[in-house]
């Protein structure tokens, strides 16, 4: 009977183990790295482009799922709501800390419910204005800008976007009164820029850079802490006068809370192979 | 990723503990910018 009962607990236990998610035996299904953003997004090609090498180094498929809505916000809550198992993680970044903020009652807390895995990626914000706009620097800007205070709009992909906020810290910067127009998306901004409807906006680098390189627009500065080597030209707005001036979108992974330490470990390594800049950069 | 304008962080950036940090910055810093515009959501 002892023996039994001794048997029987020895299954249970080996039963459990089996059932936990160690780092040993994690992965042992398909991993979802959720982008809570639709499709075509800033950081689609950042996540697609890791998913498909990170699955080779963990031997399982990493499916890249968009879950778009309320600025990031419900696609992120759904991470930091599931199972601390290491199957589901979330490609999040500048969003996740600005909802904290901006929301009058946030679905989750970026800095408890989460644990941090790497910081993978950053893109610059740029400066763009319309092509006929006089100001060619951000010195002249600021001259134009308080010669022309009240009567000036930026444009962005709606309130709380990266590139309203960015335009917001620098019109703040500037100290001149600038109208903000949101936008549905960055493409309203952007036609509305191109026939000289507003006067600047703040979209990440990427997105400005064929209106950039087919002068249809004027880029005025890059707005992170670095020159970009995709605009080497392109001075900061640091260098420009706006001392400290840094805003650059970025992006990390993050798992659910009480996710066991060495699946993040096993996680993060996996994405610091993969992310070690030459290979990255090859890619 | 250069083709799409993203910059790889450096090795020593990539760290949990230093996007922990990291994340604790940058909800001071744009905390304080948002806070200062009065730009809140329901």
């Amino acid at each position: 009977m002892r023996l039994t009962v001794l048997a029987l607990s020895l299954g249970l236990l080996a039963g459990a183990a089996c059932g936990s998610a160690t780092a040993g035996d994690w992965p042992n299904r398909p991993l979802t790295m959720l982008y809570p953003f639709t499709a075509g997004s800033a950081g689609d090609g950042v996540g697609r482009i890791l998913a498909n090498r990170m699955a080779e180094l963990l031997g399982q498929p990493v499916i890249f799922e968009n879950a778009g809505g309320a600025g990031g916000m419900t696609g992120a809550n759904r991470v930091a709501k599931a199972e601390p198992d290491g199957y589901l993680f979330l490609l999040g970044g500048t969003f996740n800390v600005v909802n904290q903020t901006m929301y009058r009652q946030p679905l989750y807390n970026v800095e408890t419910d989460f644990v941090p895995v790497a910081l993978l990626a950053e893109q610059p914000t740029v400066l763009i204005a319309r092509k006929d706009l006089p100001a060619n620097n951000i010195p002249e800007l600021i001259a134009y800008a308080r010669a022309n205070s009240g009567r000036m709009q930026y444009g962005s992909a709606g309130i709380g976007s990266i590139t309203h906020l960015s335009c917001m810290l620098l019109t703040s910067a500037i100290g001149s009164d600038v109208t903000h127009v949101p936008y549905r998306g960055g493409g309203g901004a952007l036609q509305d820029l191109l026939a000289g409807r507003i006067d600047y906006q703040c979209p990440i680098l990427t997105v400005a850079l064929p209106q950039i390189q087919g002068g249809t627009v004027k880029p005025i500065a890059v707005l992170g802490k670095e020159r970009s080597p995709t605009l080497p030209a392109l001075a900061t707005a640091h260098e420009q006068g706006l001392e400290g001036f840094d805003v650059t979108n970025w992006y990390g992974f993050f798992l659910p809370k009480d996710t066991p330490a060495p699946i993040v470990q096993k996680l993060h390594d996996v994405t610091s192979r993969r992310c070690r800049p030459p290979p990255c950069r090859r890619k | 990723m250069k083709a799409i304008g993203a910059l790889i962080t450096a090795p020593e950036r990539q760290s949990p503990e230093y996007l922990r940090g990291h994340v604790t910055r940058e909800v001071e810093k744009w905390g304080r910018a948002i806070k200062a515009a009065g730009v809140l959501i329901d």
